[in-house]
C-alpha cells in the first residue's frame, strides 16, 4: 500500500486501444515492440505497465514525444481514458473501483485539470469560465464569487472578469484555464502541456509564474510536457516516457547527469547543463574550515598541509564570518596578530545550493576563492571551485557527486 | 427481352394497405396530434396575430428584429410588413406566417432533442440518416394526400407535411453542432465532473448553438417552401393566393402573394441569420 | 472496336432517318391531358384510336383548365378534351367569338349535378359499418341551419360554425359555391375552406368517409369518387338562369362537356376531325370506367385499352369501320 505522504501512486498501469486489449497484456512477455503489435494486432499501446508514486505537493513532470503516452497516461489518473489494466491511488483510494457518481465527485473536488488548448468556453465571460468547476458541484452565491476572485487574483487576471475569452492571447486564456483549476480547489493539478501552444516568450514567462505561484500554493502537480527543458525546470521529479512506458524516473539532475539508457542520454546531449545543474551537485567539502577564535598559526599550517591557499571561518554558532587567504593570514601573523578573526576577509561571494551552475560562474571567475555555498542560516554546505565547476558544466558521463540516490527506472 | 420482367413487387399495395391500418387502428393518435397542432395554430394566427391591429404587429415585429439583428433588419421588416398590407395581403400573409412558426415550433420541439440523440449515438445516427434523406427527396405530394386521410384538410396537414419537410435540417444541424464542439471542451467540463445532463446543457448545446440556429433558419425557409404546396391541401394564406392566381391565369394576383412570401422570408431569415451569429459570440 | 461503334452509329441514323421519314407523311396532333380522370381517360381512348386507327402521332400535353385551353387558343395545343362548358364559360366565349377555336362536339347532355354532396350515411346511416343516422332530417340547403346540423359538421379549427369544404381553387365551381354559401344565408352557420386541390378533396372526402365521420362539401361528376362513394347530394332550388346569373341562388344547370379544336386542326387532320364531331360518351359509362380505374388502380391508359376491348359497341358508333378494325386489330396484342 502507498505510504502516507503518497499523493497518487500508479501501479503496473495499462492502456491499450483495440478490439481485444487483455490479449495483449497477457501476450506482453514475447518481446514485441509497440510498432510490431500494431502491425500484426492493430492494437495501439499508448500507456505499458507504467508504475509510479507522486509525493504530496511534488511536481511530478511526464515528459516524451509526441505518441508517447504521455498524454493518455495523465487522462487514466482522472479516467477521462479508462485504463486498460493497473491500479490507480489517490490518497489511498483506489480510482479504477470508483463507480460513475463517486469519479464525479473525484474529479469535482480532488483533480482539476489544465489543458492544452485551454478548453474553455468561448459563450462564457472569463469569470464566468473561472466559476465553470464551482457551478458544476452547484455552488454560487457569494462564497462562489470569492473563491473565483481569488483564483482571478492568483494567476494575475484580476480587472479581466468580464472580459470574452476570444479577446484574449493565448497565455491569457491559459491563465483562465490554470484559475479555473484553482479554484476548485483541488489538491491535485493535472496539467496537459499546459505552455506547449504559447509562444516561446510567454511559455517562459508562464513557467516562471507558475514557480512563483507554486510558493503560495501548494499542490501536487503532475504536468506533462514534450519539452526536456520545461520539464528540467520545473519538476522536483521527472519521468521520461517512449512508447509508453517510462524509461527513467528522477530529479533534473539526475536524469541530466546519469541518463539510464541511450533514449534519455540522446535526449539529454543538448540539455544547457549550466541551467540544469545546480550548485549542490559539484560542491566539495571545504578543504580548511575553521572557527574564527582559532590560532592562526594553526591555521596557516593546517591551509599548507591541505594545498590550499583559501580558508573559510564561521563564528560561534557555525555561521559563515568570512575567509582568509594564506597570504593574508601569513601577513597577519608576521605582524603580530594570533586569531583568525584578526585575518578574516568578510567580503565573499556565496550561492545557495540550487543556483543554477550559469549563474555560480560569474562568482568565481574573479581568482582562484571558490564560492561558499550556503543554507538559509549562512552554514556553510560546500564550496565550487572553478575547476569543478568548468567539470560539472562539460560532463557527459555524471560526475557529479553530494547526490541523493534518486529513483532509476524499473 | 427488352422489357423489364414483370415481377410484380407490390410495394405500392404494402403502403396502401399500411395507410389504411393506421387510419383504422390509430384513429385516436392521430386526433390527439391534430389537437396538439390545431389549438396553439388557432390561437396564435386568430388571438395573436389576427387579433392583434396591424400596426401593433409591425411594432413587436420590428422590435425583435432590432433586438436581435440591427436597425437595418428593422427597417427592413416595418417596410416589408407595410408594404405586404399595402397590397392587401396582411391577413393571408399572417396566416402563412401562424402555419410557419407552429412548424418551426414542431420541428425545433421534434428535431433538436432527436439532433441531440443523433450526436449521442452512432448507431442512431446512421438509422437515421436514410430516413432524414428519404424525407427531404420524397416528393411532398406524396405524403400530402395521406397527410390529409389522418388530419383532414387544412392548416392541421400543412403543419404536418411542413415537419416532415422542415425537420430534417433541424436533426442534422444540430447533429453536426454538437459533433462540432472541440473535443477538448468537452473533455474539459467532464474533467470538472459534469454530468451528462450538465455536459450537454452547459457546453455542447450553447456552443453548438450557431448550428442549431442556422438548422432553425433552413427550417424556415423549407417552411416558406412548402407554403404554396400546402395550399393545395386547403391551407389558407399566401399559399393558397398564389395557387388561385396560377389557376386562374391570373399572373398579377399570384406575383403579390409570391412577392409577399419572398419579404416574409427575407425578414425571418435575417432575425434567425442575426441570432445564429449571436450565438458564437455572445 | 472503332470501327465498330462507327458502322453502328451509321446504322442508327440511318434507320433514324427512315423512321422519321415515314412519320413524316402525318404531323403529330396534341391533345390536351387534363388533370382529371374523365378527361384522362378520354384523352388515352383518343389517343389510340389516332395513332392506331388514323397513323398520326399523338402528344398528350398534361396541366390544368387554364393553361392548357390558353394552349389551345394559341395552337400549341390541337384538340381540348373535355371542357366544362359552364364552368369555363367566359373564356369559350371569347375564344369562340375570337375564332381561335371550333368546337367539335359535346360529349353528352345527361351529366351528373354539381352540388353540395354528403355521405349517404349521415342521413340514413350504416348498419353494415354500425354507423347510426346523424342528421335524418337534412335534406335542404335550409336544413343545413339547423343547430344540430352546424354541430355536426363542426369547423374544428371553429367549432362555433361548420365547415363545407369547396373544390379546388381558382376553378368556376370554388367561386360559385362560395356565393351560395352567402345566398343561401349559410355563411353566418358555416366556414368555407378551400381544399386546395381535386386530389386533396378527394382524399378529404375519402379519408371521412372511410372513418364513418361527417362531411359536408362540393363535388362534382363524372368521377370515379361519385361513382365508388354512397354519396347524396343536398337539395337546392332547381336550376333557373335568371336566379343563377343574380346569384346562383340554385342548383347547378347541367354541364355540357365539349371537345374543342384549334381553328387550323381541320386543315391538319380533318378526318380526325370528323371522328370527334362523332364522339359520345355518357356519364353512367364514364362512371364505369373511372370506377374500373380505380379498383384496378390502373393508368388512364390501361382503362383506354379496357374500354376499347370490352365496350366496342360504344366506340364504333364514332370511328369508320376500316379504321376500327385497325384499332380493333391493334388494341387485341396490348
Amino acid at each position: 500500500m502507498p505510504e502516507e505522504n503518497i499523493s497518487i501512486s500508479c501501479q503496473n498501469v495499462w492502456k491499450i486501444f483495440g478490439p481485444d486489449p487483455q490479449s495483449i497484456i497477457a501476450n506482453s512477455g514475447n518481446g514485441s515492440t509497440k510498432q510490431e503489435i500494431l502491425e500484426q494486432t492493430g492494437h495501439v499501446i499508448a500507456v505499458k505497465d507504467v508504475s509510479f508514486d507522486i509525493k504530496e505537493d511534488e511536481i511530478f513532470v511526464v515528459m516524451g514525444l509526441s505518441g508517447s503516452g504521455k498524454s493518455t497516461l495523465v487522462r487514466c489518473i482522472n479516467r477521462l481514458i479508462e485504463p486498460t489494466a493497473g491500479k490507480i491511488f489517490l490518497e489511498g483510494e483506489d480510482l479504477s473501483l470508483m463507480n460513475e457518481k463517486q469519479l464525479r465527485e473525484l474529479r469535482r473536488h480532488k483533480l482539476s485539470m489544465v489543458f492544452q488548448y485551454f478548453g474553455l468556453l468561448p459563450h462564457r465571460s472569463v469569470q464566468d469560465n473561472v466559476a465553470f468547476g464551482l457551478e458544476i458541484r452547484g455552488e454560487h452565491g457569494k462564497e462562489k464569487d470569492e473563491k473565483v476572485a481569488q483564483a482571478l487574483e492568483q494567476v494575475g487576471l484580476k480587472g479581466w472578469e468580464k472580459s470574452r475569452i476570444n479577446e484574449l492571447s493565448g497565455g491569457m486564456q491559459q491563465r483562465v484555464g490554470l484559475a479555473r483549476a484553482l479554484a476548485v480547489g483541488a489538491e491535485v493539478l493535472l496539467m496537459d502541456e499546459p505552455f506547449s501552444a504559447l509562444d516561446p516568450l510567454i511559455r517562459r514567462q508562464m513557467q516562471d509564474e507558475f514557480i512563483n505561484l507554486r510558493g503560495t500554493v501548494k499542490k501536487t502537480v503532475v504536468f506533462i510536457t514534450h519539452d526536456l527543458m520545461e520539464a528540467l525546470k520545473l519538476g522536483d521529479r521527472v519521468a521520461i516516457m517512449k512508447d509508453g512506458e517510462i524509461v527513467q524516473i528522477g530529479t533534473p539532475q539526475e536524469i541530466v547527469n546519469e541518463p539510464a539508457d541511450e533514449y534519455v542520454s540522446e535526449f539529454v546531449k543538448d540539455v544547457p547543463r549550466g541551467q540544469v545543474i545546480t550548485a549542490e551537485s559539484v560542491m566539495e567539502e571545504p578543504p580548511v574550515l575553521v572557527n574564527s577564535e582559532q590560532n592562526l598559526a594553526e591555521v596557516i599550517e593546517q591551509m599548507r598541509t591541505a594545498g590550499v591557499d583559501v580558508a573559510f571561518i564561521t563564528d560561534a554558532f557555525g555561521r559563515l564570518r568570512g575567509l582568509t587567504t594564506l597570504e593574508n593570514a601569513e601577513t597577519a601573523l608576521q605582524n603580530g596578530l594570533s586569531r583568525v578573526r584578526d585575518a578574516v576577509q568578510n567580503e565573499f561571494l556565496s550561492a545557495s545550493p540550487d543556483t543554477p551552475l550559469d549563474q555560480c560562474l560569474p562568482l568565481v571567475t574573479d581568482d582562484d576563492i571558490p564560492l561558499a555555498i550556503l543554507d538559509e542560516r549562512s552554514h556553510l554546505l560546500g564550496v565550487v571551485t572553478r575547476a569543478a565547476l568548468v567539470q560539472g558544466m562539460q560532463s557527459t558521463d555524471g560526475n557529479g557527486n553530494g547526490n541523493k540516490n534518486g529513483n532509476k527506472s524499473q | 427481352m427488352w422489357d423489364f420482367p414483370e415481377l410484380n413487387f407490390p410495394i405500392g399495395e404494402w403502403v396502401n394497405r399500411a395507410v389504411a391500418w393506421l387510419t383504422d387502428n390509430l384513429e385516436a393518435f392521430f386526433d390527439v396530434i391534430t389537437t396538439a397542432i390545431r389549438e396553439p395554430l388557432v390561437w396564435i394566427k386568430n388571438d395573436v396575430l389576427l387579433w392583434l391591429p396591424w400596426w401593433v404587429v409591425i411594432i413587436i415585429v420590428a422590435a425583435i428584429a432590432w433586438k436581435i439583428a440591427n436597425w437595418k433588419v428593422a427597417l427592413l421588416a416595418v417596410l416589408g410588413l407595410f408594404f405586404i398590407g399595402a397590397m392587401g395581403r396582411w391577413d393571408d400573409t399572417m396566416t402563412t406566417i401562424a402555419i410557419m412558426v407552429t412548424s418551426v415550433i414542431v420541428s425545433v420541439i421534434i428535431g433538436v432533442p432527436l439532433g441531440i440523440i443523433s450526436a449521442k449515438s452512432d448507431r442512431f445516427e446512421a438509422f437515421q440518416r436514410p430516413i432524414l434523406d428519404m424525407m427531404q427527396t420524397m416528393p411532398a405530394f406524396v405524403y400530402l394526400v395521406p397527410a390529409v386521410f389522418f388530419f383532414g384538410l387544412g392548416l392541421v396537414p400543412a403543419v404536418v407535411a411542413t415537419c416532415i419537410y422542415a425537420i430534417p435540417p433541424a436533426i442534422r444541424l444540430t447533429n453536426l453542432g454538437i459533433r462540432q464542439v472541440s473535443p477538448e471542451v468537452v473533455e474539459a467540463g467532464r474533467s470538472f465532473g459534469t454530468t451528462g445532463m450538465q455536459l450537454l446543457l452547459k457546453i455542447q448545446l450553447p456552443l453548438a448553438l450557431p448550428n442549431i440556429m442556422a438548422g432553425v433558419n433552413q427550417t424556415i425557409m423549407m417552411a416558406l417552401a412548402m407554403v404554396v404546396l400546402c395550399s393545395m391541401i386547403g391551407a389558407a394564406g399566401l399559399g393558397l393566393e398564389v395557387l388561385r392566381g396560377m389557376n386562374n391565369l391570373d399572373v398579377g394576383r399570384g406575383f403579390e402573394a409570391g412577392i409577399s412570401i419572398v419579404i416574409v422570408a427575407i425578414i425571418l431569415d435575417r432575425i434567425t441569420a442575426a441570432l445564429g451569429k449571436k450565438g458564437t459570440t455572445a | 472496336m472503332r470501327k465498330i461503334c462507327l458502322v453502328l452509329l451509321a446504322v442508327m441514323l440511318s434507320l433514324s432517318i427512315v423512321v422519321t421519314s415515314c412519320d413524316g407523311e402525318k404531323e403529330t396532333i396534341k391533345l390536351s391531358e387534363l388533370n382529371w380522370g374523365s378527361a384522362q381517360f378520354q384523352s388515352a381512348v383518343a389517343k389510340i384510336i389516332i395513332e392506331e386507327g388514323y397513323g398520326y402521332d399523338v402528344e398528350l400535353v398534361p396541366g390544368e383548365t387554364i393553361p392548357l385551353f390558353q394552349g389551345l387558343r394559341d395552337g400549341d395545343i390541337d384538340v381540348f378534351l373535355e371542357g366544362w362548358m359552364e364552368n369555363q364559360q367566359e373564356a369559350y366565349d371569347a375564344a369562340i367569338a375570337a375564332g381561335d377555336i371550333v368546337n367539335l362536339s359535346f360529349i353528352n347532355d345527361d351529366n351528373w349535378q354539381s352540388g353540395f354532396v354528403i355521405p349517404t350515411y349521415v342521413i340514413e346511416g350504416d348498419t353494415a359499418r354500425g354507423i347510426d343516422p346523424m342528421l335524418p332530417d337534412l335534406e335542404t340547403v335550409d336544413d343545413l341551419k339547423d343547430p344540430e346540423c352546424v354541430a355536426t359538421f363542426a369547423d374544428p379549427e371553429d367549432p362555433s360554425k361548420g365547415l363545407i369544404v369547396n373544390g379546388p381553387v381558382g376553378w368556376e365551381c370554388e367561386i360559385v359555391l362560395n356565393e351560395q354559401v352567402v345566398t343561401y344565408g349559410l355563411a353566418d352557420y358555416y366556414n368555407v375552406m378551400n381544399a386546395g386541390s381535386s386530389t386533396a378533396l378527394f382524399a378529404s372526402l375519402k379519408g371521412a368517409y372511410d372513418a364513418g365521420e361527417p362531411w359536408i362539401g362540393y363535388l362534382w361528376g363524372p368521377t370515379w369518387i361519385a361513382g365508388a362513394l354512397d354519396l347524396t347530394l343536398v337539395e337546392e332550388p332547381p336550376y333557373d338562369e335568371d336566379v343563377w346569373n343574380e346569384d346562383h341562388g340554385c342548383g347547378w344547370p347541367s354541364v355540357h362537356l365539349f371537345i374543342a379544336a384549334h381553328k387550323d386542326f381541320e386543315d391538319k387532320a380533318a378526318d380526325v376531325a370528323d371522328m370527334f364531331r362523332e364522339w359520345e360518351m355518357s356519364t353512367a359509362t364514364l362512371d364505369e370506367v373511372l370506377a374500373y380505374m380505380q379498383d384496378t388502380e390502373g393508368e388512364p391508359i390501361d382503362a383506354a385499352i379496357w374500354f376499347l376491348k370490352n365496350r366496342e359497341s360504344i366506340w364504333t358508333e364514332f370511328v369508320p369501320d376500316d379504321i376500327a378494325d385497325k384499332v380493333r386489330d391493334a388494341v387485341a396484342d396490348m
